[in-house]
This record gives structure tokens, sequence and C-alpha cells, in this order.
């Protein structure tokens, strides 16, 4: 505990005051009764009131849900498809190409990506609505799940699917009665970082919406522009607590698939 | 190997101490531990320990995880401080003295290469800390190279060398600046056994070369036998026992140290009887009285224990009526072929195994499992112990 | 068995695998060249078309179904028109220049404020490491979007930090933080830290202790050690976490636009201007093309760390 040192804990306190302090004051203002960030007019759930009764925003979440469930689910399948191909092939055609497209929209500045994907479609004469925002999320999600799922299969001890293997299995089976299982905590993580992803996004969403496909974050958007709104502050709080639910849910997946494994070895 | 000698190079950190008086370098070791203790949030690690280490001496600190020699050797490195106690190096005090100021070099277990620097670069690194020029770093760089036969491996980096290759980078290394004394922590662990073998007697005949003290952690009671000049046996945070490995291992002054170093009986039972001659032990498991001698400090009635080595139990086939001292009846239970020697263990009347080695020469007559056998042993053999 | 057929199944299995393997890479792969390489050459060919009111709002629009010759007198048509223009007009030229710093002061910092926090994550008793990861990841869980906008109640003029300064007498008046580059450089820094932490705690934490103690036990004071053996390992962390805020953020457009000013100028947020309120889709696919430019070296630096962090 000495070794730690007094430097290394105040660091660690001011840059976690410094990463939750914001959202922290977000959450609590949510509850105040005044409109003005400054004044505490006493606690008050009217904004979670009104925010259950403004339709538009309540029609916008409920599209953005969607989106990101479809995305979510085929983010993982690509993705999970795309981390074996680069982990397990030896003699993969093109490598560097398909290596640089998954790797480089983790860092492409949205506005180019959105901006590209709205050109595919109109050049292909493609309606903008629901899918096209799917389809575009789903471009960008599968790559974090790529690399999520990658780290986890490198790291995986291929003498477990030699035994299944050497015990009659073929390679499609022993991967998916033996692999799969294992890095289903992965998966999973996998899929949790997509949905909230394309839960999250506005600039790539607002490239590819069309009329009657608003998503959440452009309606959020759309209205912090003019300013502080504690409407929008309960909306978040209510995101926030969702997202906290899924994390905590997913590490505790993930510690209970780790000890699974650490049982199994 | 002249620039070892050179004078720049001698006890630069602690120069000063030649203008100490005479007489109290002379009354004083090397290395004194004085009533050190150190505790880790409670957890005592090294309790009240007072220890001397001569100048020159190949030291080692034998004991098995757990039992406080690393925390010593790190106390003494300067990366832990003691809770008590003062720890003084050449006559003084090393309390406050950090370790980049300390005379003392360390050979670390996961040897600690820097893996972004050459081995050249890594062997410099102290060097350049002292401000020595250019010239002189490089004139002492090639020295250690050559010495621990590394010259065409300059240029690599650790990573592309061998584990053998890296543990002689980490001895020059820490040679290199001609410390006071070189801290080695379980320098051979990461080897494998043939090459522990080899570099075992290169480290002896580098440290009688340089004449450096070298402290060796370690929990290889053979490495530390072969090593050492002195062992100290730990266990506890304490010192159990400190001696040459011919004192320690044929002179053990408690059970601990007995069965931490090679196989050994232990006999349990009560005094008898204790004179000048000899103390004889009543021993249950024995069914019979055996001798220890010379004798302890026991009184009739303590209780103790017999402890005697598988070589010093001699061993033949029951041949008519045997009788003596120290003679024991049984059969051969089972049989340890180990090359030169072979273990045997025998079973008694009373279901006591007692192990006996015998050497696999031609003329010792052949013995097979199930043979009725009479062990026996000179009380000379054995030693009689207390704790 | 004969030894020769055994050598061969063994050989076919393995083939199989290889086989599979790739096969199963043709879905994403196909899908990644539909929605991400393509629609690059889209663009690329929209930024040598001119504006044109109607839907699609360019010309020409290619299509080959009007045969290869009326094709080919099209493409002729294409030009370079927008770039000179890019590069006449000194807006665009200081939005990206802007963009550049803005971005790289903001990456700076980053770092500045990451390293001891990603370092006392590394120093920190083994069985915190896992909780404190994920307390470093739950931001970035949370809506960027959200997070941004918290930034704005805090900054504004009336906003809590102003109140909190008052209050304690360090200011007179209101500060002006908000919608100035300095609002827009905290929000990136605070957006943008967990990317900058976790590749320099994954650095920081794979790093022998004992190699900072040898470095004192050769000589070197504690700071010096931490310079020659601390930071000068964890290089690649540094340059991973760097590349991770300081691409998208050349990019950025929510943070601008949230937190920035009239005066703030970010290339993203002019693409986004001249798209949605100008509609001129050439020009913002030229400012795209070169933007993409700009971030080709600096992008590829990074899939070679990822690639080499993977595998």
């Amino acid at each position: 505990m000495t070794r730690f040192g007094w430097l290394n804990a105040v660091s660690l306190t001011f840059g976690f005051a410094f990463l939750y302090l914001p959202i922290l004051i977000l959450v609590i203002y949510s509850f105040n009764a005044s409109k003005l960030v400054t004044v505490w007019g006493g606690f008050s759930t009217k904004w979670y009131v009104a925010l259950f009764q403004n339709a538009q925003l309540l029609a916008a979440a409920k599209m953005s849900l969607l989106v990101a469930v479809v995305t979510a689910t085929l983010a993982t399948v690509l993705g999970t498809l795309a981390a074996i191909a680069l982990t397990r092939a030896r003699r993969l055609p093109a490598r560097t190409l398909f290596q640089g497209m998954t790797y480089a929209p983790l860092v492409m500045p949205e506005v180019i990506t959105g901006l590209s994907l709205l050109l595919l479609f109109v050049a292909l004469g493609i309606d903008r609505g629901f899918w096209t925002i799917t389809i575009a999320h789903t471009t960008f999600a599968l790559c974090f799940v790529a690399v999520v799922v990658q780290s986890r299969l490198t790291a995986f001890d291929m003498s477990l699917e030699e035994a299944a293997r050497d015990l009659g299995a073929s390679p499609v089976k022993a991967f998916c009665l033996v692999t799969l299982p294992l890095i289903a905590p992965a998966v999973a993580a996998g899929w949790l970082l997509a949905f909230t992803l394309s839960l999250d996004d506005l600039v790539i969403a607002s490239f590819t919406s069309g009329p009657g496909s608003t998503t959440l974050p452009m309606r959020i958007f759309s209205a912090v522009r003019l300013g502080v709104s504690p409407e929008i502050n309960a909306a978040s709080t209510i995101l926030i607590a969702a997202v906290a639910i899924g994390v905590m849910t997913a590490t505790l997946a993930a510690k209970w698939g780790a000890r699974r494994e650490t049982r199994s070895q | 190997m002249s620039a070892l000698a050179s004078p720049a190079m001698t006890g630069a950190p602690l120069g000063d101490s030649a203008a100490e008086p005479i007489a109290k370098r002379a009354a004083e070791p090397l290395i004194r531990f004085d009533h050190v203790r150190k505790t880790f949030g409670g957890v005592v690690a090294v309790a009240d320990l007072s220890l001397d280490i001569e100048e020159g001496e190949f030291f080692a600190l034998l004991g098995p995880s757990g039992c406080g020699k690393t925390t010593l050797m790190r106390m003494l490195a300067g990366f832990e401080t003691p809770t008590s106690g003062d720890i003084r190096l050449a006559g003084k005090s090393l309390a406050g003295v950090p370790a980049h100021k300390r005379p003392t070099n360390m050979m670390f277990q996961s040897y600690a290469l820097f893996p972004h620097l050459s081995v050249w670069d890594n062997i410099a690194f102290g060097l350049r800390r002292e401000g020595l020029n250019a010239a002189a770093i490089r004139a002492r760089v090639d020295d250690m190279l050559s010495l621990v036969q590394l010259t065409a491996q300059a240029r690599r980096k650790p990573h592309q060398l061998s584990g053998g290759q890296r543990q002689r980078v980490a001895l020059a290394r820490s040679l290199a600046k001609e410390p006071r004394v070189l801290l080695l922590d379980e320098p051979l662990a990461a080897l494998d056994k043939k090459l522990r073998g080899e570099t075992q007697f290169e480290l002896t005949a580098i440290q009688r070369r340089l004449g450096i003290t070298f402290v060796i952690v370690t929990h290889d009671q053979d490495e530390a036998m072969v090593l050492a000049d002195r062992i100290a046996v730990m266990r506890e945070g304490g010192i159990e026992q400190v001696g040459t490995p011919a004192e320690i291992y044929e002179a053990p002054v408690s059970r601990a140290v007995a069965s931490f170093i090679g196989e050994i009986n232990l006999i349990e039972g009560t005094v008898a009887h204790a004179d000048a001659r000899e103390t004889a032990l009543d021993a249950p498991a024995l069914g019979t009285r055996v001798v220890a001698s010379p004798a302890g400090a026991a009184r009739a009635g303590e209780a103790g224990c017999l402890a005697i080595r598988p070589e010093k139990v001699a061993m033949r086939r029951v041949n008519g009526h045997s009788d003596g001292p120290n003679t024991l009846t049984g059969t051969v239970s089972d049989a340890a072929f180990m090359g030169e020697d072979t273990l045997y263990r025998v079973r008694l009347e009373t279901g006591h195994l007692i192990k006996t080695r015998r050497s696999n020469t031609r003329d010792g007559g052949t013995i097979r499992l199930g043979d009725r056998v009479v062990l026996n042993w000179d009380p000379a053999d054995a030693v009689f112990l207390e704790r | 068995m004969p030894s020769s057929s055994n050598a061969e199944a063994r050989a076919g299995r393995g083939g199989r695998r290889v086989l599979n393997a790739s096969f199963v890479g043709l879905l994403p792969y196909v899908w990644l060249l539909v929605f991400f390489l393509i629609p690059f050459l889209i663009v690329l060919k929209i930024s040598l078309s001119t504006a044109f009111y109607g839907q699609p709002p360019y010309e020409p629009v290619l299509d080959l179904a009007e045969g290869v010759g009326a094709t080919w007198e099209k493409v002729k048509t294409l030009s370079l028109g927008n770039y000179t223009f890019l590069a006449s007009d000194s807006l665009y030229v200081e939005a990206y220049l802007s963009s550049l710093k803005i971005a790289a002061i903001a990456t700076v910092l980053t770092l500045l404020c990451g390293f001891p926090i990603a370092h006392a994550m590394a120093r920190a008793p083994r069985g915190w490491r896992p909780l404190l990861i994920a307390l470093v990841i739950m931001p970035f869980w949370t809506s960027f979007l959200i997070r941004v906008y918290a930034w704005v109640g805090i900054l504004k003029r009336e906003g809590l930090l102003n109140a909190v300064l008052l209050e304690l007498g360090a200011i007179g008046e209101p500060l002006t933080i908000l919608n100035t580059n300095f609002a827009v450089i905290v929000g990136i820094v605070y957006a943008y830290l967990p990317f900058m932490i976790l590749p320099l705690y994954a650095a920081l934490e794979r790093q022998d202790p004992a190699l900072l103690e040898a470095a004192s036990d050769l000589g070197s004071p504690p700071w010096l050690a931490f310079w020659q053996v601390t930071v000068r390992l964890s290089v690649p962390g540094i340059v991973a976490g760097s590349l991770l805020v300081f691409i998208p953020a050349v990019g950025e457009f929510v943070i601008p636009n949230l937190l920035g000013g009239s005066n703030t100028l970010m290339i993203g947020q002019t693409l986004w201007n001249e798209f949605f309120l100008n509609h001129d889709w050439p020009l913002s696919s030229a400012v795209a093309v070169v933007l993409l430019v700009i971030l080709v070296v600096p992008i590829t630096l990074f899939q070679r760390y990822q690639a080499r962090e993977v595998e």
C-alpha cells in the first residue's frame, strides 16, 4: 500500500472527479424544480413527467432503440466473423486492405463516414430511413466488435480447440462447441458496445436519416443547441442509468465467463 | 581485465571510507544487519534480524518462499526501508541513502533488462550515471562484454537473446559499476538444469576473480551449497543458522534446517540419558533406543529428535544375529535409482520408514525389494536436535 | 492406415481450416468494401462534380446504362474546381489549420491529464484494477452528446463554474468560457480522455516494476528513472492514445457546435454547414477528401499500432 504513493492517489481522485462530476451535476439538475442551472429550486420529478409526455422525443427514442438492437445484432455477427478471419486465416487474401478497413473506422471522423454513406445511398437510389441508418451504424459498429472479439481470440488457448478436434470434432464443430462458448463474454460485450455506439451516434445518423426517421440524439441535439434544458437532463439521466446497468451486467457476465474458463482449465 | 582494477573504478560512491579510522573498519564487517525488522501492513517479513557479511564473501540467503530473504536483500539495495533497526555498509549506516546512491548493484530475478536498449547500452547504463567520459565507458563495457563472452551480441536487443545470454547481460550490467556488494536475486531460477550447472561454476569463477562481495538469494539448497562460502538459512523472517555449507549440512541446529537441506531421517523420542559422551533417545517409532554423539545440552526426560543422513546409514542383508547400538532390522520397501547412488526406504517392524543411500558401485552386492536387511550407523554421524 | 494418406488427411484438414477462416471473412469483407471503401470513391467522384440545383444536387450523374460513350462524355466534365476553390478561399484553409491546432493542443492536454491517471491505475493494487478500468470505460459508454452537453451548464456565463468562482471571490465578474476555443478544448479533453487512458494503461501495466528499480539501482535518481524507463517504455501507448484522440478530434463536429463560439473554426463543422445549410454536396465532398488526405498518415500509423497490438 505504501508503494502506491500519495501522488497516485491524488491523480486517481482528480481524474475520476473530472470524469464523473459533470455527469453527476447533470443527473442532479434533472431533479431540479428550477429551470436555471445555478438555482436549486427544490427536488422535483416534473421534468421526467414532461419527458414522458413529449411524444416526439418518445418516438425518437423508440426509433433509436430499434436501430440500436438491429445494428448491434448485425454488427456482432459481422464483427465476430471478421475477427475470426483476421486471427485464424493464415493466408487471407489482401489482408492489409481488410485489416485497414476494419481498423480505420475506429478513428475516422464521423462527418466523413456519414457523408460518404449518404452519397452511396443517393447514388444507389435508396430511400433514406430506418435501414440506411442501421446499415451506416452497422458499418462502424462492426469494427469495434471485431477489435473486442479479436483481442479475446488472440489470447485464446488453441490447445482447447485442438483437444476437441483430437476427440473427433470437425473444425466447425470444435469452434462452435468449445471456442464460441468461451469467447461468448467478448461477443456479448461487443453486442453491448455496438448497441451503445448506435444509440449514441448523432453525426452519421443525421447524414443517413430521412423524413420520419429521426433518432433520439438528433432530437436531443436540436434541443440542446438552444441551451440547457432540464427535460434533456432527465432524458440523459435515464440513458445514463440504462448504460450503468448494462455495463454492470456486462462486467458481471465477463467475470462469470472468466471464472468458468479458469475452472475448465 | 585491467580496467576492473583501475583506480577510477574502485569504490567511487563510498570511496571516502578510506578516511575513516582503520581500527573501526577492521572491527566491523562489510555488511551488518543490526536488529533489522520489517513489517508490511502488520505482516512481519523480517523479525529482529542481526547478521554480518564479510568483505569478499560469497554469501547465500537460503530459505523457502516467504521467509523474508528477498525483503532482506531489497532493504540492502535500498528498495525497502527497515521498519526498525539499522543496516551498515563498511561501518556507515545506509539509513536515508536512496537506492541510486548505494554502492550496491543488483541482478534481478527477472533480469530487468531494458527492452528498448541494446546489450551494450544496458551495460553502459549505470556507467553513464557516474558521468564517466565516453572512452572510459567504452573500455569498461567492452571489458564486461568479454568477461561474459557476449562481445558478438553487443548490438542485439534483449528479446533477441537466449535465456542464458540474457542472464549474462544482467550479470555484466550489475558488475559494470564495480559495486562493493553484488546482490543476486534467484539468478539461476529461470535457467534449465544443465545451463544452471554450468553457470554456477562461472559465477564462482567471476566472484573469485573480481573479489567483490556477492550476496545471493535462493530457495535452492543445492545452488546455495555449490556457490556460497557461507549460508544463512532463513525461516519465518528470522535466521535459523549461519555457517559454511559443510556445517549446515553436517551439523544442522534445528529440524527446520535439517529437513530443508537434503534428505534426512528425523527420529522423534524422549531423552533416556545424556552425558558428556553421548545422548541416548528412546524412540517409540523404532521400538528401540538410539544414540547420538557428541552430546547436546539435553537432559533426561526431555523430548528431542535424532537426525541422521541417509548416506550415513549402512545397510546389509541379514545373515545371522546382529547387535550393538543403533542397529535396526527391516524390509526394503522401495528404491529410487538416482544415477551414482540409490535411495532405499526400509520399513521397520514398527512400520516406520528409514531412508538409506547406497552408492551403485560393484562391491556392494545386490539388494532387492523385500529383502530383510540390517541398518546401523555410527553415533558420531547422528545429531541430536532440541528444536 | 498408410502414412502417406495419413499425411494427406492432415494436410486436408489444415487446408480446410484456412479455407474456412477466409470464407467466414467474406461477408464482413464484402460489407466493408461496399459500405466503407466504395463510398469514398463516390465522395471522390462527387468532389469533382459541380453543384446543381435539383435532386441529386450535383452533376454529372453517371449512369452506365446510357452507354459507355455518353458516360465518357460526362466523365470529361469532371473538374478540380472545388479544390481550387478550397485552396483560394482563406476560410477553408484557416478552418483546416485551426482544426489541426485545436486538436493538437487538446491531444497534448489529454495526454498530460491521462498519463498520471493511467500510471496510478497501473500501480494500484491488482484487485482494484478491473474496477478502475470499468470506471474509465463507463463514461465512454455514456452518450457522447450528453457528456459534451453537461459542460454547457458548467461553463456558461451564468453556469456552475462561474457561480463557484464568484462565490469563492476568485473572480469579480463572470468569465466568458462557453463559446470559446478554450471550451472546445476542454470538451475534447473530457470526451476523449478514456481513449487516451486505456492504451497508456495497457503500456504501463505491462512494464516490469523491476525495470524502474534496476534504473535506480544503477544510479538514476527517481525522476530520471521515471523518464528513462516508465515514460520511454510507454511511447507506443502514448502514440496510440494520441492518435485515438487527435484523428477524430480534427474532424469533430458536436463539440465545436455545442461549446464553440462564432469564431471557432473547425473543419467538421464547416463540412456540416456546407452540406446541410448550403446543400453544396460537391464542395463538402471536396472538404472531406482533403481532410482525409491530411489524416491519411496518422490513420495509417494507427492501423499499424492496432494490428501489432492485437496480434
